[in-house]
C-alpha cells in the first residue's frame, strides 16, 4: 500500500465527515468598523443608562473590553452585540452593577479569549451621566443600530448591532467581466464572504458603475443620479475617495447593505454595477 | 442559504437544467479549483479538474442525489486531480521505462474494478478511523489530506497556530498507522 492508495481511499470516506471538515469556519475577521460598532454600541448604552447615571454619585462608563465597568444602580439595562459565529464571537453583555437601587454587581467579562479585541476607550461621561456618542463607523450615512424592547420588565432596551464585513480573505484571484447595462456582478471575496456569513452580517461594499461597459465617472451627473436613485430606494450610499501620498488610490460609491439588499439589488437598466468588498478598493 | 441552495442545484440537475450546472460552478467552482490546485500546483490543471468534476456531477446526478453536495463534488474533483497527478508522474519517468511498463501492463487483466473495490474498502476503513479521532483532529486531517489545504491555510481557517496543526497531523498519522496495522492492512 502506498500513500497514493490512502489518498484514493480518502475519496470514499463518508460524505458527512467530509462535509463537516469542509464547513467554512474561517476565523471571523472582525473589521475595525465592527469594533467601532461595539464602541458605538457601548456609547449608546451609556446614553440609555444616562437617566440612571444622572442620579448616581459615581462610576461613569469608561471602557469596553474584557473587564467592563458599568455604573451601579441602573437595573434592567443591557446591551448585547450580536456577532454571528457561535462560540468564537459570543454576545457581549453589559449588566447593571449594584448600587443603591440594587441588582447584580461586578465587572462583566467578554468571553472569547484570544479573540477579544484590543480595548477601545470611550469618552468619559460627565458626572451628570451624559455620554458622548462615538461617530458611527462609515460616516453618518451608515444605519444606526436597531433597538428592540428589552424582554421582561419594561426597562431599558436591548441594542443589537450586526457584524459588518468589509474584508474577506480569498485565495482565488479573478478578472471580472465588465457588467453590462442592467446587470450586476459581485467580486469573489464578496461572494465568499456572503457565503460564509450569510444573513448574519451586513456587508460594507464598494460599487463601481459602468455605462455601456465603460467605467462611469463617479463624480459625474450619471453617477450622482444613480446615488440619488439608490438613496430614494433606502440604500445608504455615498461617494468615497482615498488618497495615498497625495495621489488618488481608490474611489467608489460605498454602502453598507444586508444580504437581501445585495442579492436583490435594484440594478439600474442603464448601468452595470460591480460590487467589491470595501477593503478590496480601499486598502 | 447553503443547504437550500444545494438542494435547488440538485433538483435542477435532476431536471437536466443547464442553469443548475452554471449555478453549481458559480457556487463551488472557486473552492474546487483551490482543492485541485492544492494537489497539482497548476492553475490550468486545477481549472480542468473543476470542469471534470462539474461534468461528472452532471453525468451522475441523476441517478445520484448526494446528501452533501460539496463533499461529493470535492471527491470528484480530487479524483480527477489524483488521476492527473499519476499521469504526470508517469510522464516524468523515462520514455523507455514508460514504454516497457505500458507493454507489460497490457498483459495484466484490467484491475480497475478491483482497485475501485480496494479503494472503497479502504475508504470505509478510513471513515471508521476518522470517527475515532476527535472532531478537531478529524477536521485538520481531512482538510490536509482530503482538501489538500496547506498547514498555514488550515491554521488560519480554524484559528489555530501552525504548530498545533502540525502536531495534530503528526499524532493522527501515528494513530492511522497503528489503526491500519491493527486492521491488518499493513503487513
Amino acid at each position: 500500500m502506498t500513500g497514493m492508495d490512502i489518498l484514493r481511499g480518502l475519496n470514499h470516506v463518508d460524505e458527512g465527515l467530509l462535509a463537516e471538515a469542509a464547513r467554512e469556519e474561517k476565523r471571523r475577521r472582525v473589521s475595525p468598523a465592527a469594533w467601532g460598532c461595539l464602541a458605538a454600541c457601548a456609547a449608546l448604552a451609556a446614553l440609555l443608562l444616562g437617566p440612571g447615571l444622572a442620579q448616581l454619585p459615581r462610576g461613569p462608563v469608561k471602557h469596553i473590553n474584557t473587564d467592563l465597568s458599568v455604573p451601579a444602580g441602573t437595573p434592567g439595562a443591557s446591551v448585547s452585540v450580536a456577532l454571528p459565529g457561535g462560540e468564537e464571537n459570543p454576545p457581549l453583555s453589559i449588566l447593571p452593577g449594584t448600587g443603591e437601587a440594587g441588582g447584580p454587581s461586578g465587572p462583566v467579562t467578554l468571553p472569547g479569549g484570544e479573540e477579544n479585541p484590543p480595548p477601545s476607550v470611550l469618552p468619559e461621561t460627565g458626572e451628570a451621566g451624559g455620554a458622548s456618542v462615538l461617530p458611527w463607523p462609515g460616516g453618518e450615512e451608515d444605519p444606526p443600530p436597531s433597538v428592540v424592547p428589552w424582554p421582561g420588565e419594561g426597562g431599558a432596551p436591548v441594542v443589537t448591532v450586526p457584524l459588518i464585513v468589509e474584508d474577506y480573505e480569498s485565495s482565488a484571484s479573478a478578472c471580472y467581466a465588465t457588467p453590462k447595462n442592467g446587470t450586476k456582478n459581485l467580486s469573489i471575496p464578496l461572494r465568499e464572504a456572503m457565503e460564509a456569513y450569510g444573513r448574519g452580517a451586513e456587508y460594507r461594499v464598494a460599487m463601481q458603475l459602468f455605462a455601456d461597459e465603460r467605467p462611469l465617472d463617479l463624480k459625474g451627473p450619471e453617477a450622482a443620479a444613480e446615488i440619488g436613485r439608490l438613496r430614494d430606494l433606502g440604500y445608504s450610499v455615498t461617494y468615497e475617495e482615498a488618497y495615498r501620498d497625495g495621489e488618488l488610490s481608490g474611489a467608489a460609491v460605498t454602502l453598507c447593505a444586508a444580504w437581501e439588499q445585495l442579492t436583490g439589488f435594484p440594478v439600474s437598466p442603464d448601468l452595470g454595477t460591480m460590487f467589491f468588498l470595501y477593503r478590496e478598493i480601499f486598502r | 442559504m447553503g443547504k437550500t441552495e444545494d438542494l435547488e442545484i440538485i433538483e435542477g440537475l435532476w431536471r437536466r437544467d443547464e442553469a443548475a450546472l452554471a449555478a453549481l460552478r458559480a457556487r463551488y467552482g472557486a473552492r474546487l479549483r483551490r482543492l485541485a490546485f492544492g494537489v497539482l500546483r497548476s492553475e490550468e490543471d486545477a481549472e480542468e479538474c473543476e470542469s471534470d468534476a462539474c461534468l461528472k456531477a452532471w453525468e451522475t446526478i441523476p441517478p445520484r442525489r448526494p446528501s452533501q453536495l460539496f463533499a461529493y463534488l470535492a471527491a470528484l474533483c480530487r479524483s480527477s486531480a489524483l488521476h492527473r497527478l499519476e499521469k504526470q508522474a508517469a510522464a516524468k519517468r523515462s520514455a523507455e521505462l514508460v514504454a516497457l511498463t505500458a507493454e507489460l501492463e497490457a498483459c495484466i487483466p484490467d484491475g480497475a474494478a478491483e482497485r475501485a473495490c480496494e479503494a472503497l474498502a479502504l475508504g470505509s476503513l478510513l471513515s471508521d478511523f476518522l470517527r475515532t479521532l476527535n472532531a478537531e483532529s478529524r477536521r485538520i486531517f481531512l482538510r490536509r489530506y482530503f482538501y489538500a489545504e496547506e498547514v498555514r491555510e488550515i491554521a488560519r481557517g480554524l484559528g489555530f497556530s501552525e504548530g498545533k496543526v502540525k502536531s495534530s497531523l503528526h499524532r493522527s498519522r501515528k494513530k492511522l498507522r497503528a489503526y491500519l496495522e491493527k486492521e491488518g492492512v499493513f503487513p
